[in-house]
């Protein structure tokens, strides 16, 4: 079974499913439980402060959100870290699960058009593709 | 008279479309505008005229005082040898390289390829900081020493494009004196008169900055210099005062990037012309190889000599290798002072999109420093503290 798991949550429907699961599997298997958020910052900027004005926007977006989702892991008996990182989101959950040394990776995702994923490309695809663990993908109907 | 409000609302239009590509992709709104104007360039030839020009050179001179306001004074006291010597060599290898390889291999003038080497002499500050973000680094040692460096590699282009095209007559030296004057006692007087009006909503601190970067623009321009440069140092001397007044900053950027910046990088976009840049790709290459090439032969042998770990050493070359706002600063003075013509302008131009996209990648793939490879930053287990 799994030790240490990690949920990429982002506050989506995608994410709200894949959030029920993570906590069915960790309590399950009694595993260490990290969640992480990613703010985006701007990719090639022009000022300093405007990254780090996008990284405070994002800090308290995702404050919010990540307390609502640690509470609700909490009244299941569950004990989660949070993390909140910056940068490409893909990029940033796979550094991040190999910092924390996880096993088993969670995403929730929503179908995308197939020209929008041509295009800009997908987290879960690139995660998929590069996790150095197992990676549950759980996808929302709507 | 209504020309001018359709204009504008031209201009505006690409601006907001920018924006909300930017909001979408992800990618900072200044490369996002670039694009955008040499798409529209290159199509329906948005007017210029003459406001549209002051709003850009203006956008210009302000974006210049914010990226020198965001000077961390106490990284460079502390990394002053390492900073110095790799910014300075960052500066002065690709200047060189790009200048003789324009002058002597592609026959352009020598006042031509010494925009040339200016162009491509920048690194950027910003597009460096973003990526390091996004891995910490910009907490570590070795982050805060590479963006001192490139503060000092910057330093460099802004003084070679205040002074290389300069006649040094009269006004000019009128002009060194009193921004020398005002670089002393601007951090004392700028502190105080903060104090005094004390975030007012009739916004008192934002207009102060503004009129001594105008006059400053003014005495730079009459003195046949050019306006970034008292800007960049104004920004330097007030790095700290700054650095307590993020709200100020915060309130400037709004103003800057809503009206200013949108016209100064559409214009220089627009600008470009794509058939000259398809006709000399060949050119493109050349100077992209150049400022990549005099980058690492200059600056890798100065983090060994500095005992940095290879990896750390590839990914600080490539950090500095990367431009943008400076860069295409520096192209647009050369055409807009008839040193350079559109066609030298536009592969400038592109070159410059090329160097803050390229080197970031590669770095970001293959030489980012990982785990305990952000910590340490010499050889011999010296550590950050």
């Amino acid at each position: 079974m799994f030790n240490k798991i990690l949920l990429a949550y982002d506050g989506s429907d995608g994410a709200k499913l894949a959030l029920a699961k993570t906590a069915e599997i960790a309590k399950s298997a009694k595993a260490d439980l990290h969640i992480l958020a990613v703010g985006r910052i701007p990719e090639y900027a022009e000022t300093v402060s405007e990254v780090e004005e996008e990284k405070e926007q994002a800090q308290n977006y995702y404050s919010k959100i990540m307390e609502e989702a640690a509470n609700q892991l909490k009244q299941q008996g569950l004990s989660p870290i949070v993390h909140i990182d910056f940068g490409k989101p893909a990029d940033t959950i796979l550094r991040i699960a190999e910092d924390v040394g996880v096993d088993l990776l969670v995403l929730g995702t929503h179908p995308h058009s197939v020209a929008r994923r041509r295009f800009l490309g997908a987290t879960v695809d690139k995660v998929i593709d590069h996790a150095h663990c197992s990676v549950l993908v759980v996808r929302s109907t709507s | 008279m209504e020309q001018i409000w359709w204009d504008a609302s031209v201009w505006v239009a690409l601006a907001l479309i920018s924006s909300l590509i930017s909001l979408k992709i992800g990618i900072s709104v200044a490369l996002v505008e670039l694009i955008v104007g040499i798409l529209a360039g290159n199509s329906f030839h948005p007017q210029i005229s003459e406001w549209i020009n002051f709003l850009a050179s203006f956008g210009a001179v302000v974006l210049t005082f914010l990226a020198g306001a965001e000077l961390e004074s106490q990284t460079l006291k502390r990394f002053w040898k390492e900073s110095l010597v790799l910014g300075v060599i960052g500066f002065f290898a690709p200047f060189a390289l790009a200048w003789i390889a324009a002058q002597f291999v592609l026959g352009w003038d020598i006042r031509a390829a010494q925009i040339a080497g200016i162009a491509m002499s920048t690194t950027s500050v910003a597009v460096v900081y973003a990526v390091m973000v996004e891995t910490g680094l910009n907490e570590t040692a070795i982050g805060k020493l590479i963006l001192a460096a490139c503060f000092v590699d910057d330093l460099g282009t802004v003084i070679a494009l205040g002074l290389l095209f300069t006649s040094f007559g009269t006004w000019f030296w009128i002009f060194v004196g009193l921004t020398a004057l005002a670089l002393f006692f601007l951090p004392r007087i700028t502190a105080h008169y903060l104090k005094k009006v004390n975030a007012h909503s009739s916004e008192p601190e934002v207009k102060y900055i503004y009129l001594i970067l105008l006059l400053l623009a003014y005495l730079a321009v009459r003195g046949g210099s050019e306006g970034v440069l008292p800007a960049y140092l104004v920004g330097m001397v007030l790095a700290d005062t700054f650095l307590g007044n993020r709200e100020l900053i915060r309130r400037m950027r709004a103003t800057t990037f809503a009206l200013l910046t949108p016209f100064y990088f559409l214009k220089a976009g627009s600008l470009v012309d794509l058939k000259a840049v398809m006709t000399g790709f060949g050119l493109v290459v050349i100077f992209f190889l150049a400022k990549s090439c005099a980058k690492f032969l200059g600056l890798y042998p100065a983090g060994v000599l500095f005992r940095f770990t290879t990896k750390v050493n590839l990914y600080t070359t490539l950090m500095m290798s990367t431009g943008l706002t400076f860069g295409t600063i520096s192209a647009l003075y050369g055409l807009t002072h008839k040193i350079i013509d559109r066609d030298q302008y536009s592969i400038l131009v592109v070159v410059v999109i090329l160097t803050a996209i390229i080197p970031t990648l590669i770095a970001q793939a293959f030489f980012e420093p990982k785990g305990s490879e952000r910590e340490v930053l010499f050889e011999g287990g010296e550590r950050d503290v």
